[in-house]
């Protein structure tokens, strides 16, 4: 089942002279896991924008096409209304913060779905635990580490309980542990949610443990959408359009050219140790 | 208590009973032990504020009534301006120094939840809400740029006054910047969570109201209806000397 359809989405804000989003066209299964990579300025952010609703109801520009998620038509319905459906996590987990505690942080976006008070705490607890934050729903979010409150920002959408969670590089102010921190509850929603999650990310050595399919978005257009195990079969092309390439991919990719009989090229160090030592096994062959 | 006492403040035109609560809220700072650098910058900022008004008294308001105690050139100070000055003076410290004490002994979150508690509407506790979450996250911008400026070369403590100032224009810039992205990214957030200004809502956190919290309401209330009613009754300024 389809959990959304985007059909030659085109925008442009009223202050560009181009399209920002021109003529994107994909769709997303239910519980599937798209992982969006490109480079600053492809329109990553501008197409999460587009499929919560924020983009158009929130921006003046011109939109073309149809966005849907689930049944509703995002031009019709506000952001409001969505968030019930579509959950968004952003880079910066300073400015998305709105309350004084991680408890209202979380119950925040349930006091406006009006929902009884025992359900509110329900939630924050399902969701708290899920994050692993449930020992700070005291404390400030700023007395939090990065990695933290980005999990807080992920609990706080994640308690909408919404059929498809997006995250807009929710790694890109993060350091080491705190980029470990937002992967590992990744994995965890992986294993235990049937949620359709988007992940706009350019650590692709990390995302390729866990999407489904990756898109490549440049200059506002789909440059590749394909199976993860897929996606890097063009290595040149896919970094000459300035995607990092993990590493043992490019190992790989190098050790082809060289002549090197390899079915396809490994994604994820496990994997690549399996393959490599089968090749040495066959005299590098 | 704070908004109670401000307002007795503020409103009041005795001086015994704004020399008072004065007095009460010193009573307070004392007990509440708030310390002498939360309060210092309060001090320094009601000190500058009252030593320019005092110039602006002096300069430009004329001697109508009462003796002058001192001329020279432009420069006219009058005893009733004294006076005035004087009430100003003792309105300012005790509400800002009652301020000082609400904020800090008690939690911010707990500011809003007393506000909640109160019943005020749910769109000025998230304005206030955010106002205070912003001014944390805008002072931590700020000696961000400081410290940006500061690494570049820009020593924000040689010169002048006005040279200092216009090099915190720098900052500001910056600062500006920073503070439009993060309020597209509040918006974005507010939206992407269901918030409208209008519509139900659900109270999710709020402080229960104790028996002691009324008596207090009602007593502190009872004060501000007094001192009203003594301000709209008309007390005349005392004479000194």
């Amino acid at each position: 089942m389809k959990e959304i359809t985007v059909d030659s989405l085109h925008w442009k804000y009223a202050t560009s002279d181009r399209w920002v989003l021109d003529d994107v066209s994909f769709e997303v299964e239910q519980g599937e896991f798209l992982a969006i990579t490109g480079p600053t300025g492809a329109g990553k952010t501008t197409l999460c924008l587009s499929l919560t609703g924020i983009i158009p109801h929130g921006y003046n520009g011109v939109w073309e096409g149809i966005v849907t998620v689930g049944t509703l038509d995002t031009r019709r319905y506000a952001a409001a209304s969505l968030a019930q459906h579509v959950g968004i996590v952003f880079q910066d987990p300073e400015s998305q913060f709105l309350t004084m505690s991680v408890r209202d942080e979380i119950a925040f976006g349930l006091e406006n779905l009006a929902l009884p008070r025992d359900e509110i705490t329900k939630r924050i607890e399902d969701a708290s635990k899920i994050v692993r934050i449930d020992d700070c729903l005291d404390r400030a979010p700023y007395e939090l580490s990065g990695g933290q409150k980005q999990r807080v920002a992920i609990a706080a959408s994640l308690a909408m309980q919404p059929e498809v969670l997006i995250l807009d590089e929710p790694t890109g102010q993060l350091d080491p542990v705190g980029k470990m921190e937002v992967f590992s509850v990744l994995e965890e929603l992986r294993r235990t949610k049937s949620i359709t999650i988007l992940l706009v990310e350019h650590l692709t050595e990390e995302i390729v443990k866990y999407a489904d399919r990756m898109m490549l978005l440049y200059n506002g257009k789909i440059e590749r959408l394909e199976k993860t195990s897929k996606f890097f079969d063009d290595v040149d092309f896919v970094a000459k359009k300035g995607v990092p390439i993990p590493q043992v991919t490019q190992l790989g990719h190098m050790l082809q050219s060289q002549g090197a009989n390899l079915s396809h090229l490994p994604l994820t160090l496990d994997e690549s140790v399996v393959m490599y030592s089968r090749l040495l096994d066959h005299g590098g062959k | 208590m704070l908004v109670s006492l401000s307002f007795c403040t503020l409103v009041t035109h005795n001086y015994y009973l704004a020399t008072g609560f004065l007095i009460l809220v010193l009573v307070i700072v004392a007990m509440a032990k708030i310390p002498w650098p939360s309060l210092r910058i309060y001090t320094l900022v009601i000190g500058w504020m009252l030593t320019i008004s005092f110039i602006l008294y002096s300069v430009f308001t004329p001697v109508t009534s009462g003796p002058v105690l001192f001329r020279y050139g432009l420069v006219t100070v009058g005893e009733n301006n004294v006076l005035i000055w004087l009430l100003v003076a003792i309105k300012w410290f005790a509400a800002s120094y009652i301020t000082a004490v609400l904020l800090v002994t008690t939690k911010q979150r707990d500011i809003i939840l007393g506000l909640r508690t109160w019943k005020v509407p749910y769109i000025v506790c998230f304005i206030a809400a955010s106002v205070l979450r912003q001014l944390a996250v805008v002072s931590v911008d700020f000696f961000t740029a400081i410290e940006a400026q500061s690494s570049r070369g820009l020593d924000f403590r040689q010169g002048n006054v006005f040279k200092r100032l216009a090099r915190f224009v720098r900052v500001g810039i910056p600062l500006l910047f920073v503070s439009f992205k993060r309020m597209e990214d509040m918006s974005n957030a507010m939206q992407s969570r269901a918030f409208t200004a209008t519509g139900k809502k659900t109270l999710y956190s709020v402080l229960p109201l104790k028996a002691s919290d009324v008596v207090v309401m009602l007593l502190l209330g009872g004060l501000m209806v007094l001192v009203v009613a003594n301000t709209l009754l008309g007390f005349r300024l005392p004479v000194i000397g």
